[in-house]
């Protein structure tokens, strides 16, 4: 092997030591994720040490904010015997001018800078700038981010915590560290973090602004419900440079409003409550009077016969008063039907359909809330009914509440709400609504159309009792099957205008 | 019950209670007066023979448990039975702790009354 290729081997070698150095130089974490400039610093001395088996290496590092630079010093191999003056210097700027500062390496070597040397220095001088000016602009933000009285936080394109202002420090009592743990270390409630994640994890995938609430535990350790807004700052070529955050502490507003509700559904509990309570009460009271007068009629009656001689005038006389005692009672309980139902009502010929649409159209906003799907399936060849168009819309309605209410308690499925029309041998049109509800058991059934029955805790039970009186006005009928599936479906059928305008014309009014 | 028969007198706005309620107690054997109001009662000359005074609860003008005060400020101690055809039974403790004898929910049987009478005429 003669010297030249010795030296060119020496030199491959040398080369691919340069390269590799090079490479991981490149891949040190410590300059992309943003690290404080102590890390910056010490990870650049450590690779300028191991790398270039240095003496010693000296960074220089100015304040951004033109107070004293701060100098470290690492000191590396020993001398070995040689004499401190046979040190050989290599100096790099920080920063473009030198701005940022100055590392300076030196050697026992005298050769020192090798040109490969000096290119390493000079890449991890750049590579250490590049770090000092992000954590510099960091250190910047968090400033500014700092002087914003509010709660603030900063994540980086993925949606983790980055940078926290110290008013959400002092908050949450906890660091930055910790804050970026907050999906696992109680930070959030519990109880709301599947509900936050359905908004945060989509949100930051799709670079969609984010908008939530949730409870935040406190330094104390007390969670306090927080509005959460997140919304994504895009660099010069349109990608997500970060997210900033911004809490809203809602406690306040979030127990009044809670406070108001349980308010309004008590009262409204309660004004029912009283409702039916006078009504049951003057029902009774209705009821009691000939109820009375017939026991005391009869008893009188008996007695004026037992009587010796028995009084049969006397008898006949309060016998009569029995008769028209009971007379009486029934005429009690009639008046009580007419007090449900609207006396007069106007007749017109109405397409059902239309109805229906105008009714689903009414209470979409309800049914929404509810989280109901309604389907129709309106029939394209309906004929024309005869009756109330308004009494009518008010048992559909009835009907679309009734199966809504029965699907309050369902998580597990879609809350299908069906409502069809279709005609009917007779020839009749009939009405469907069908829900997949908690349905119908066989004791309900017997039930479900007296007036007062209700499973509601909130119902007053007349709507039933009151829908099945009114499609009886219209000859009709109105009824209720189980589904095979779960839920129940409730029917109307009402005969079709030719069935029942005889000699009317329409819109006409009777009681 | 020898002698004059005791005095039961009847306050009912309920026309159908003042014909029939009068029938049964006379066939008990008692001598009955019947008033549509709490005021005719009040102005009527039997308030000190009434021995006995069955009383409804809500009638127009002054109600029953109204005349039941008046009755106390007066100093007339007349025994009441009262008699209501609303079911709300919390009214009985309050109108027997005023010191009436018997509250009755109307319909009630002819032995209820005929027990409740005999009650308010027993000497206390």
């Amino acid at each position: 092997m003669d010297a030249r290729n010795e030296s060119s081997a020496e030199e491959r070698a040398r080369l691919r030591e340069c390269l590799d150095d090079l490479a991981s130089l490149m891949a040190l974490p410590a300059w992309s994720a943003g690290g404080d400039p102590g890390q910056i610093v010490s990870t650049l001395t450590d690779a300028l040490l191991g790398m270039l088996r240095l003496a010693f290496v000296c960074v220089r590092l100015n304040d951004s904010e033109g107070g004293p630079a701060i100098e470290t010093m690492r000191i590396g191999e020993t001398s070995g015997g040689t004499a401190s003056s046979d040190v050989s210097f290599a100096s790099a700027r920080l920063g473009l001018h030198g701005e940022l500062g100055i590392v300076v390496a030196g050697s026992w070597r005298r050769d020192f800078p090798a040109d490969t040397e000096r290119l390493l220095l000079n890449v991890a001088a750049n590579q250490a700038a590049i770090g000092l000016q992000q954590a510099r602009l960091r250190g910047e933000q968090k400033g500014i981010m700092d002087t914003i009285p509010g709660l603030v936080a900063m994540l980086t394109p993925a949606g983790e915590v980055d940078v926290v202002n110290h008013e959400l420090v002092e908050y949450c009592g906890q660091g930055l560290e910790a804050m970026k743990q907050w999906g696992t270390n109680g930070t959030i409630h519990t109880d709301d973090l599947p509900r936050v994640g359905q908004v945060f994890t989509p949100a930051i995938a799709s670079g969609i602004p984010y908008d939530f609430e949730a409870r935040v535990r406190r330094f104390d350790g007390v969670y306090r419900w927080c509005q959460i807004r997140g919304l994504p700052h895009r660099d010069t070529s349109e990608h997500i440079a970060r997210w900033y955050v911004l809490l809203t502490e809602i406690d306040g507003r979030k127990r009044a409003e809670e406070a108001l509700s349980r308010a309004r559904s008590e009262l409204a509990h309660v004004s029912r409550a009283t409702t039916l309570s006078a009504l049951t009460a003057s029902i009774a009271h209705e009821v009691n009077q000939p109820l009375s007068g017939i026991i005391t009629n009869a008893s009188t009656c008996l007695r004026m016969l037992a009587a010796d001689p028995p009084d049969v005038d006397g008898a006949r006389v309060t016998a009569t008063r029995t008769i028209r005692d009971g007379n009486r009672a029934s005429d009690v309980i009639a008046r009580l039907r007419e007090l449900f139902i609207k006396k007069e009502f106007t007749l017109e010929p109405l397409d059902l359909n239309e109805a229906a649409r105008e009714v689903i159209a009414l209470s979409s906003n309800d049914l929404q809330r509810h989280r109901v799907i309604v389907r129709s399936e309106l029939s394209d060849d309906l004929p024309f009914v005869t009756g109330d168009r308004i009494q009518l819309q008010q048992v559909i309605l009835n009907l679309l509440r009734n199966a809504s209410d029965a699907m309050v308690d369902v998580h597990d499925r879609p809350r299908q709400l069906l409502i069809k029309t279709e005609r009917e041998d007779g020839p009749c049109v009939r009405l469907a609504v069908r829900d997949a509800g908690v349905g119908l058991s066989p004791r309900t059934m017997d039930s479900l159309f007296e007036a007062f029955y209700t499973s509601k805790s909130g119902g007053m039970g007349i709507g039933l009792f009151v829908s099945r009186s009114i499609v009886e006005k219209h000859h009709g009928r109105l009824w209720a099957q189980p589904n095979d599936g779960p839920g129940a479906t409730f029917f109307f059928s009402i005969p079709c205008a030719s069935e029942i305008v005889t000699d009317a014309a329409p819109a006409v009014s009777y009681t | 019950m020898i002698g004059t028969p005791s005095l039961v007198s009847v306050v009912d706005d309920d026309e159908s209670v003042r014909e029939s309620l009068p029938d049964l107690i006379r066939q008990f054997g008692f001598a009955v007066q019947a008033f549509s109001s709490a005021e005719a009662f009040l102005a009527s000359d039997v308030l000190n023979q009434t021995s006995c005074l069955l009383l409804d609860i809500a009638m127009p003008g002054m109600s029953g448990t109204e005349l039941q005060e008046e009755l106390i400020r007066r100093r007339h101690a007349i025994p009441i039975v009262f008699v209501t055809a609303n079911g709300d039974r919390t009214v009985r403790p309050r109108v027997i702790a005023h010191g009436a004898v018997e509250c009755l929910f109307k319909p009630f049987s002819e032995t209820a009354l005929l027990d409740a009478i005999n009650a308010a005429l027993r000497p206390r």
